[in-house]
């Protein structure tokens, strides 16, 4: 399971993420949504100790990321694509990690094979397309077997296909009781994959609760989301080239 | 602390550029320092030669350090830099490892024993290859125990270098900082300055320089000095370089 409580990370005087609280449970795929700049992927990585919060705690069964012995066999997680030099082959990135969390290099094949990587295993990773570089970042995540898997937006660049088996993908791991916990700033993309919802906009949460919930009174859950998310985007919302949209 | 060190080592190893660095020192060296003592089988005092004052023997052929030198000082950097690439594999380690102290010093450590094995075979068969070659008088088998001495000060400011230029690659996140402040000490800025600044001489790449070349090729401390020197420099950066390591968020 895991916890956020309280979380706060602040930049100089603004807060990236404002007192942010929500749990990701067993067995279930939570979707992590907001816009770009809402504070996703710095919660992510506090949550796996990459960052420092400045107040409140990020937990994965009570502990900390930190705190865990050979974490990858807890969590398997995958930020930004492969986190992979370019001049490496896909399997000697995943020996080095196993090796490091003193999983077994059997495990190597099984998570290529499950990824549909294998082929490529003695190619550069330089030489990936965008989906093989998503592909072997799951891999990696799934090296320790964990029963938790947190992933940043990882159908980022994907085509419908790869969209496709990422929803399959993770549908099969929530079904084996594993912890999903997964952000993207597309919720069309998450309706038909998450149980539960958690929306955030400016480091706060808006909405939180299974897919009804979210949705309220909505017609959908994408409309639930522009309508949540209003005005606390990046940019002007509605307007293109100082024109008002309809 | 073992597990690392081998997921270090194979990560080290699995990258081309580490092999091409390590092949290139030793097999672009050793047929320099062929060329240089055959091409001029004078005696070491012959006064057509660039420096008449005789070479001693312990000193012949620690004049050929200098293009490893710059290569392990690459190596070094982009071993610091590489995790901070395009890629971001430094995300990949710290969730693999992270407790951050342990993976620093055990990177620092692969580091310097790797280093450590590339000077000592580069400058071994440097120095081994000169005396066969030229007509030094000393059975290149047998060296001195002068000659040792100063194989051991040249590898150990390889490996404070190589060190440094990781500390400054850690601290900097990218290869490219170390490649522009140490590389220009490598080739000898610091015995260009030591001309008409003093203070030169202890710059970290001059002080180890103290450790394996002949006094009278430029301003040196002792050797022992020169090594203290270098240590410290090494030592103070790594302690820097530590401390971001381990508390800056990535």
């Amino acid at each position: 399971m895991i916890e956020i409580s309280n979380l706060v990370k602040r930049h100089g005087t603004s807060n990236v993420i404002d007192d942010l609280s929500f749990t990701a449970h067993p067995g279930r795929v939570t979707g992590f949504l907001g816009p770009n700049g809402a504070g996703k992927s710095s919660t992510l990585r506090i949550l796996l100790g990459l960052d420092r919060a400045t107040a409140g705690t990020a937990l994965i069964n009570g502990a900390t990321y930190r705190s865990l012995r050979n974490p990858l066999r807890t969590v398997g997680a995958m930020l930004d694509g492969p986190g992979a030099t370019k001049g490496r082959t896909a399997k000697a990135h995943l020996t080095w990690i196993a090796q490091s969390n003193g999983i077994p290099v059997s495990r190597i094949n099984e998570v290529l094979a499950m990824t549909g990587l294998s082929g490529a295993s003695r190619t550069r990773i330089g030489g990936f397309s965008l989906g093989m570089g998503q592909r072997l970042g799951i891999a990696a995540a799934l090296l320790g077997d964990p029963e938790i898997l947190v992933l940043d937006e990882p159908t980022n660049g994907l085509d419908p296909d790869g969209i496709r088996w990422i929803r399959r993908f993770l549908r099969s791991m929530a079904a084996e009781g594993k912890t999903v916990l997964v952000s993207s700033h597309l919720m069309g993309e998450m309706e038909e994959t998450a149980d539960d919802f958690v929306v955030i906009a400016q480091g706060r949460v808006v909405a939180q609760g299974t897919g009804d919930e979210v949705r309220g009174n909505h017609s959908n859950l994408e409309t639930a989301f522009f309508a949540l998310t209003e005005g606390q985007t990046e940019y002007l919302s509605g307007r293109i080239d100082g024109v008002e949209q309809a | 602390m073992m597990i690392l060190f081998r997921s270090e080592t194979t990560k080290l190893f699995t990258n081309v550029s580490t092999w091409v660095i390590a092949g290139v020192a030793v097999l672009a060296t050793w047929p320099m320092a062929l060329s240089n003592a055959g091409a001029s089988n004078l005696p070491a005092d012959d006064p057509r030669l660039f420096s008449s004052e005789p070479i001693a023997l312990k000193f012949q052929g620690f004049e050929m350090a200098g293009f490893g030198y710059v290569l392990v000082v690459v190596l070094a950097a982009l071993w610091a830099g590489s995790e901070y690439g395009s890629g971001m594999q430094i995300r990949t380690s710290l969730m693999a490892t992270p407790k951050r102290g342990r993976l620093f010093l055990t990177k620092a450590l692969l580091l310097a024993v790797s280093v450590g094995i590339i000077a000592f075979i580069t400058m071994t068969g440097t120095i081994i290859i000169t005396h066969m070659a030229s007509s030094s008088g000393l059975d290149p088998w047998e060296l001195s125990p002068e000659t040792w001495e100063h194989l051991g000060g040249v590898t150990l400011a390889w490996t404070l270098t190589a060190l440094i230029s990781f500390a400054i690659g850690s601290l900097a996140r990218t290869a490219i900082l170390p490649l522009l402040l140490i590389t220009p000490l490598v080739i000898g800025i610091g015995d260009f300055l030591a001309m008409f600044w003093s203070g030169a001489k202890y710059l970290p790449v001059a002080a180890g320089a103290s450790m394996y070349s002949h006094p009278a090729a430029g301003t040196y401390l002792t050797p022992v000095t020169g090594g203290i020197v270098q240590g410290l420099w090494a030592l103070g950066l790594l302690g820097v370089a530590y401390v971001s390591f381990c508390r800056r968020d990535v």
